[in-house]
């Protein structure tokens, strides 16, 4: 079975997916987020050209509050 | 004592010297209302990864970024490289090349490592980034620091939540002394007097977070580190009688009825 790895929790993996139709799949809204993909940053603009693929390493960040 | 100068970190000038942390607030407005009360104009963040099997965050929905410089941590960082990896997220994710650097391998008492935060900085600055590191109060390292070209030194008071105040009070006098930077008093100031020491002693700025936030009532006490800072602010300028060993007379000594 082809897995992903999301925030560090793998997950199964079928088919193909532009990373924004990963992060609804997920019930999240894709403002305000920092996508990393194989710790590359991904530019917001770039999120419905790049496929998310079996093997990745995806990273979904949002700022938070901090000292 | 030191001469109380305008406070400009890489070419921005800030009117306040009370920078604030956005964590452990008990709601966003409380944080909102709690650093417009502050009057600080520069506020910290971090960045995580979103809980994606819970995935609400409001923290920071109350903040109106257009007010605050925002100066994201690497908070998390055990090492250089993950701090030099949140770095380059933080400035994707805020849009700001100002870091505070913080590198804090020690989970008890969340000290910072000062041989990782050198070798950050130095990557850091060659990215371009303005950088500003929480370090020990390590006048050797504040200088190495500011040899790098870091914007400013940030020691700590005390272990970051502490609440202890200046317990680092004579390292980081030598810093003031040294330094060329300005230096920002950061973690561990736990009383507004704490804040206000450290700004007599001639510290630039400071950092408060867990004090404001944590408060029972973080907007009046957000108001009162304010206060003591512009009242020691206010000391400075009036230019300080300083200490003596031996008393001397408020009193005339002469003229008594016998």
């Amino acid at each position: 079975m082809a897995t992903i790895t999301i925030n560090g929790e793998r997950r199964n993996w079928e088919g193909e997916k532009t990373l924004r139709e990963l992060i609804q799949s997920l019930n999240l809204k894709t403002e305000n987020l920092l996508i990393e993909q194989n710790f590359e940053i991904v530019p917001a603009n770039q999120l419905d050209e790049r496929m998310a693929r079996a093997g990745d390493v995806i990273e979904i960040i949002r700022i938070v509050g901090g000292g | 004592m030191k001469k109380l100068e305008k406070l400009i970190i890489a070419g921005a000038e800030f009117h306040s010297r009370l920078f604030v942390g956005t964590g452990k607030f008990p709601s966003p407005q409380v944080m909102a209302e709690a650093i417009e009360a502050s009057g600080s104009e520069m506020v910290t963040v971090a960045l995580r990864r979103v809980d994606v099997n819970n995935p609400e965050d409001s923290t920071l929905s109350a903040l109106d970024f257009s007010k605050y410089r925002l100066l994201p941590n690497t908070s998390g960082a055990r090492n250089a490289d993950e701090a030099v990896r949140l770095a380059k997220l933080s400035r994707a994710a805020c849009n700001t090349n100002w870091i505070k650097l913080e590198v804090t391998p020690d989970p008890n008492y969340l000290l910072p490592d000062g041989v990782e935060t050198l070798k950050a900085a130095e990557t850091l600055l060659g990215l371009g980034f303005i950088v500003l590191p929480y370090i020990n109060a390590d006048p050797i390292l504040a200088k190495r620091l500011e040899e790098a070209g870091c914007a400013t030194v940030m020691p700590l008071a005390s272990p970051i939540g502490s609440n202890r105040g200046l317990m680092t009070r004579d390292q980081i006098a030598i810093i003031i002394e040294q330094s060329r930077v300005p230096v920002v008093v950061d973690a561990g100031l736990g009383m507004p007097s704490h804040a206000a020491e450290a700004i007599e002693m001639g510290a630039d700025a400071v950092l408060v977070n867990t004090a404001i936030a944590i408060a029972g009532n973080p907007v009046a006490m957000a108001e009162a580190f304010k206060l003591a800072i512009e009242a020691a602010e206010k000391a400075r300028l009036a230019d300080p009688a300083g200490a003596t060993v031996f008393a001397r007379p408020s009193s005339p000594l002469t003229g008594f009825l016998r």
